[in-house]
């Protein structure tokens, strides 16, 4: 992942990992890539529901963190990017993918003490704390492991 | 006719939520930042949420339960997509890596 020959490609953003908002990329999201997104959406959640009410909650809950935006995504980021753009996406996901641990594991004590949706409300702020903040610890370690490599 | 209901329900709402974390995803700089929104809890809370509404507190420690295997099934995903994307188009990294989400979250249900 570090550039040892300069040919290569970066494929982590160490110059710069403070997140920002880029609006103009709104207006490039086309139609058809939304359409896309919500069938996958619909056909993994209907897939969830079925398999929880046929084999039970424990299996289809395991359907609730199955890959529904990512293999989209990917596709999707190659055709109008790069395949680096999309290893860089793969990449952040496994942060999310940890926040996720974070949320049900939390929210599996959680749910049987409070209101259901408070839970609900709470846990997606326990993602987002768990994998923005461990996005910033590991990239952050490794921009000062790289500044002292060179 | 209300097992139809709850489906549709569900499955709207989670197509919603897939939707809404793929814009932010989109709109958000770095690339590599922008990728947490990729394992967003999308389908969770559409399905939890739902849940909430129409099941009892232990269906929905059950759900709870059985996502954290599956969550650990989307880490290795992650990072078998990542690998695979060095050398394969994304279509078949994304593709081919989704074997190793079944079979991470099967050892965990089999094994734990």
């Amino acid at each position: 992942m570090i550039k040892n020959n300069s040919n290569q490609e970066k494929t982590i953003d160490i110059k710069s990992i403070k997140p920002c908002f880029n609006s103009a990329n709104l207006k490039q999201i086309r139609p058809k890539d939304i359409i896309i997104r919500f069938i996958f959406g619909v056909i993994v959640s209907a897939l969830a529901g079925i398999i929880s009410s046929h084999f039970g909650p424990k299996i289809g809950g395991s359907f609730l963190s199955y890959p529904a935006i990512l293999p989209a995504s990917l596709t999707l980021i190659q055709a109008k990017d790069s395949k680096i753009e999309s290893r860089k996406q793969a990449w952040g996901a496994i942060f999310g993918g940890v926040g996720l641990v974070g949320f049900s594991s939390i929210g599996s004590y959680l749910i049987t003490s409070l209101n259901p949706l408070l839970v609900l409300s709470t846990l997606l702020l326990i993602w987002i704390i768990i994998s923005v903040g461990l996005y910033f610890i590991v990239l952050g370690i490794y921009k000062l492991i790289s500044k002292k490599l060179q | 006719m209300t097992l139809a209901l709850e489906l549709i329900g569900e499955s709207m709402l989670g197509g919603i939520l897939v939707v809404v974390f793929s814009i932010i995803g989109e709109i958000i700089k770095p690339r590599t930042f922008s990728g947490l929104f990729g394992s967003a809890p999308s389908i969770a809370l559409g399905g939890l949420i739902i849940s909430a509404v129409t099941q009892n507190i232990s269906f929905l420690k059950q759900q709870l339960i059985g996502m954290i295997f599956g969550s650990f099934g989307m880490i290795v995903y992650c990072i078998t997509a990542y690998l695979l994307l060095k050398r394969i188009k994304a279509l078949k990294a994304s593709s081919l890596a989704l074997i190793t989400w079944f079979i991470v979250t099967y050892l965990f249900f089999t094994r734990l």
